[in-house]
């Protein structure tokens, strides 16, 4: 059965281009949403296989969403991913303590960017 | 004419009147008696014993007969004495003295005719006076008078010699006295004047000083000497105190103390011109014949000098010469402390300074850990004025602050750190304080030292700039995230030319790449601004046809979302610079139209408000929520982050405005009408009104 994927952005652009990637070079199911209150909604409704988030997100950016996820039952075992512009070591060892599976630096490759989420979340 | 044997009898007579004279005045001491029995033995009508004050010169008559004579001293008679005659020597004038010395008044008030003179000298053979018998009819005939005279010189001269001794054990008594009275003020006087003033009263009442002065070297101008002290031995009319040619007194003349600096040694000297000085408590007007300097010394630098100025020359020289060494001596320690004194104080008055001044909170504890010092810059971060806590234990006075400065002191005494510590300020809130402690001996007490600087400004900058680098860091990846992504699919040919998927690609990597060429241009241009490298070109400008003109160059935009341009202006001239002011006007409308709902109303007004002229913008829009009217005008800020990928805006627009309006000295923002959207609006000032520009009242 083909894996469910979330793919969570504000820039319209990027949303578009990744989720381009993504269906072009795997099976996946892709859905795009632009605010991190969509996702928690989502996930609650329909857990997925992956949330791949942005980061700088307004209202609720991506660390704040993934710390909701993960005090809600229902979602904290979802994993996430996330693409970010901000890849510090600071800023990785925050993300992994939040529980985040994978950082995706950005720009990243088109068509490497599925190799990549793969590779960290050992599919 | 009578003879001397028919006069006196038989010699006998005459040497037993010598022996009963000198038994009687045998371990008295009584010149007076002396000189009378001498008169009495060899039947003189006068007899005068004259004394000369050691070796200075000076004649004092010590004894004459008749008592009651009171004869005027006369120099010619008592050199007459002591220089022409060897040691010993009796002159002998048997006949014709008045007409042989015409000008000497005793000679003449004893209507003498006759005398015999000799110079009376002490073991030494240095003249110790002069002893002159007088007769007012010549002599013919002398035997004994010599042998008696001798006889009589002999126990003058040894009483003579035994008053000098006493005079100058005397004369050293009293400068002793004045040296050791010196040395007592030199230890418990504060300042060089007061030691100066009160060595002169001492040593001058010993010398029979009636005028000093002390000279320093000029601190201004190197080997120069400056007169800094002026004193008389009545020192309360020191002011009173001239000469009666000041230009050429010799009173005024430093010679004298640049040679004994020079020379490093005291001198004295006979004043060539001697002056009068109304220095006596009477008025009445001394003449100063003689002065003695000596150097002050400064370990072995001559720093300064003292002078004596004395009526007469100075007795005891070479006692005299080694205790005014020895004063100068003591004047230079004086000096010495006085200068460490000053240089102390000056020290402190910097440190004070320097402390008091800075802005840092400066602690100093003292060996038992009490606050010593808490400065302005303490009173300022921590809100504790320094009354309150000088004095204090640090541990009770900054009760979680000071117990971890301690420790930082406890576990590495005597290392100089800098460290970031948590404070408290008096209010309650939290100080991040970044502490550089130290720690230093002076003698026995052991001080500690902590410099606190409240970093809390500091921090927010970091923050504020990391949350810059952080924005413009996503801003700038976002449109090349887009880009490479899309150049990514595209190099791969996973898409098929032509197709939607294709033509999207293209499209957004176009799209991006010019939002990524805006960006770079917003940044660059608002970093120009702020760093001042932009200049503006300021003109005279009529601000309502560029109004107009800035209108219309957006009119087609606002006709493509279906937005109705209006401008409403009047004739208004401005000091500002066209580009700039077009680049604002260009960003407010764009903002306006990007924001309007179609069918609705951009109105553009120009009113004056008193100097300035203000420009409005007014939509109908969504308006800006209350919450976001100051932030707007930040760089990166967004009502809603999703309007910059929206209306392909770069999130610096209204911020490089802000900067321009700012530089031109007006003002900008952005009110909500109660109907409504919202009204942004900036002023520029007028030059179509008299009010002047004021140098430098617009920012450059």
């Amino acid at each position: 059965m083909s894996r469910h994927v979330l793919l969570v952005d504000d820039a319209e652009d990027i949303l578009e281009v990744a989720r381009l990637s993504l269906e072009l070079t795997t099976p996946w199911r892709i859905t795009t949403l632009r605010r991190g209150a969509e996702v928690l909604e989502r996930c609650a409704a329909d857990p997925p296989d992956l949330v791949i988030m942005d980061v700088m997100m307004p209202e609720l950016d991506g660390p704040s969403t993934l710390a909701r996820l993960r005090q809600d039952p229902r979602t904290q075992g979802v994993p996430v991913v996330f693409l970010t512009a901000r890849v510090h070591a600071a800023d990785r060892a925050r993300y992994q303590a939040l529980g985040a599976l994978g950082v995706i630096p950005k720009p990243f490759s088109a068509l490497e960017l599925a190799e990549l989420i793969c590779a960290q979340l050992g599919w | 004419m009578k003879t001397y044997q028919q006069s006196m009898g038989p010699g006998l007579v005459a040497w037993q009147h010598v022996a009963s004279y000198l038994a009687g005045c045998a371990g008295r001491g009584s010149l007076p008696e002396l000189v009378d029995g001498m008169a009495r033995a060899l039947e003189a009508d006068a007899a005068l014993l004259l004394s000369l004050a050691d070796g200075a010169g000076r004649v004092q008559a010590v004894a004459e007969a008749p008592e009651d004579m009171a004869p005027p001293l006369s120099f010619e008679t008592a050199g007459l004495a002591t220089e022409a005659l060897p040691a010993g020597i009796i002159r002998l004038v048997s006949g014709g003295a008045r007409a042989q010395y015409p000008r000497d008044p005793w000679l003449r008030a004893v209507a003498a005719e006759a005398f015999a003179a000799m110079a009376l000298t002490d073991d030494q053979g240095l003249p110790l006076g002069t002893l002159i018998v007088a007769f007012r009819e010549p002599l013919t005939s002398r035997p004994y008078l010599e042998s008696i005279m001798r006889l009589l010189a002999c126990r003058m001269e040894a009483e003579l010699q035994m008053r000098r001794t006493q005079a100058q054990l005397a004369h050293q008594q009293r400068l002793n006295a004045a040296l050791q009275a010196v040395a007592v003020r030199v230890n418990t006087a504060s300042t060089l004047e007061e030691v100066v003033r009160d060595t002169l009263i001492l040593v001058g009442e010993a010398l029979s000083s009636k005028m000093g002065r002390l000279y320093l070297e000029d601190a201004r101008e190197a080997g120069q000497l400056r007169q800094v002290g002026l004193w008389t031995a009545n020192h309360a009319v020191a002011s009173r105190v001239h000469c009666d040619e000041r230009r050429r007194c010799s009173l005024i003349d430093a010679r004298l103390a640049r040679r004994v600096m020079r020379e490093r040694q005291p001198r004295s000297e006979a004043i060539r011109r001697q002056s009068t000085c109304d220095c006596d408590a009477t008025g009445d007007r001394t003449v100063l014949t003689h002065r003695v300097a000596f150097p002050i010394l400064a370990g072995t630098e001559a720093v300064g000098a003292v002078e004596f100025y004395l009526p007469a020359a100075p007795a005891g020289e070479p006692a005299l010469m080694e205790t005014t060494m020895a004063l100068g001596t003591m004047l230079g320690r004086v000096l010495e402390r006085q200068r460490a004194v000053t240089a102390l104080r000056a020290s402190e008055a910097r440190f004070r300074a320097l402390v008091e001044a800075a802005r840092d909170a400066i602690v100093v504890l003292d060996d038992a850990d009490c606050i010593q010092l808490w400065n302005h810059g303490a009173e300022l971060t921590f809100g504790h004025p320094a009354s309150e806590m000088v004095g204090q234990p640090l541990a009770l006075a900054l009760p979680e602050l000071g117990g971890r400065l301690l420790r930082l002191w406890e576990d590495e005494p005597g290392a100089a750190r800098l460290i970031e510590l948590g404070g408290r300020h008096q209010d309650g809130h939290e100080l991040p304080l970044e502490c550089s402690v130290g720690h230093w001996q002076v003698g026995e007490a052991c001080f500690r030292s902590v410099i606190m600087r409240d970093v809390s400004e500091r921090h927010e900058m970091d923050r504020l700039k990391d949350e810059f680098v952080a924005t413009v860091s996503h801003e700038l990846r976002t449109p090349l995230t887009v880009i490479r992504g899309a150049l990514g699919l595209l190099e791969a040919k996973v898409v098929e030319p032509g197709s939607e998927r294709h033509d999207f690609l293209v499209g957004v990597s176009m799209r991006n790449t010019d939002r990524l060429a805006a960006l770079v241009n917003d940044i660059l241009d608002m970093e120009r601004m702020r760093s001042g490298a932009e200049q503006l070109t300021l003109a005279p400008l009529e601000l309502s046809t560029l109004l107009v003109d800035a209108a219309e160059m957006l009119r087609p935009l606002a006709e493509q979302s279906g937005v109705a341009l209006v401008v409403e202006v009047s004739p208004m001239t401005v000091l500002a610079d066209a580009d700039r002011v077009v680049q604002v006007l260009v960003n407010l409308l764009a903002n306006a139209i990007k924001f309007s709902p179609p069918e609705s109303m951009i109105e553009v007004s120009l009113v004056a408000t008193g100097a300035m002229a203000q420009v409005r913008v007014r939509d109908h829009g969504r308006g800006v929520p209350a919450e976001h009217r100051r932030r707007i005008f930040e760089r990166f800020h967004q009502v809603d982050a999703s309007d910059a990928r929206a209306h392909q805006g770069t999130g610096l627009g209204l911020a490089i405005c802000r900067e321009i309006v700012g530089r031109h000295g007006g003002t900008i923002e952005v009110s909500s009408p109660p109907d409504g959207g919202s009204c942004f609006w900036f002023t520029l000032r007028r030059v179509d009104r008299p009010q002047a520009i004021a140098p430098g009242e617009l920012a450059s």
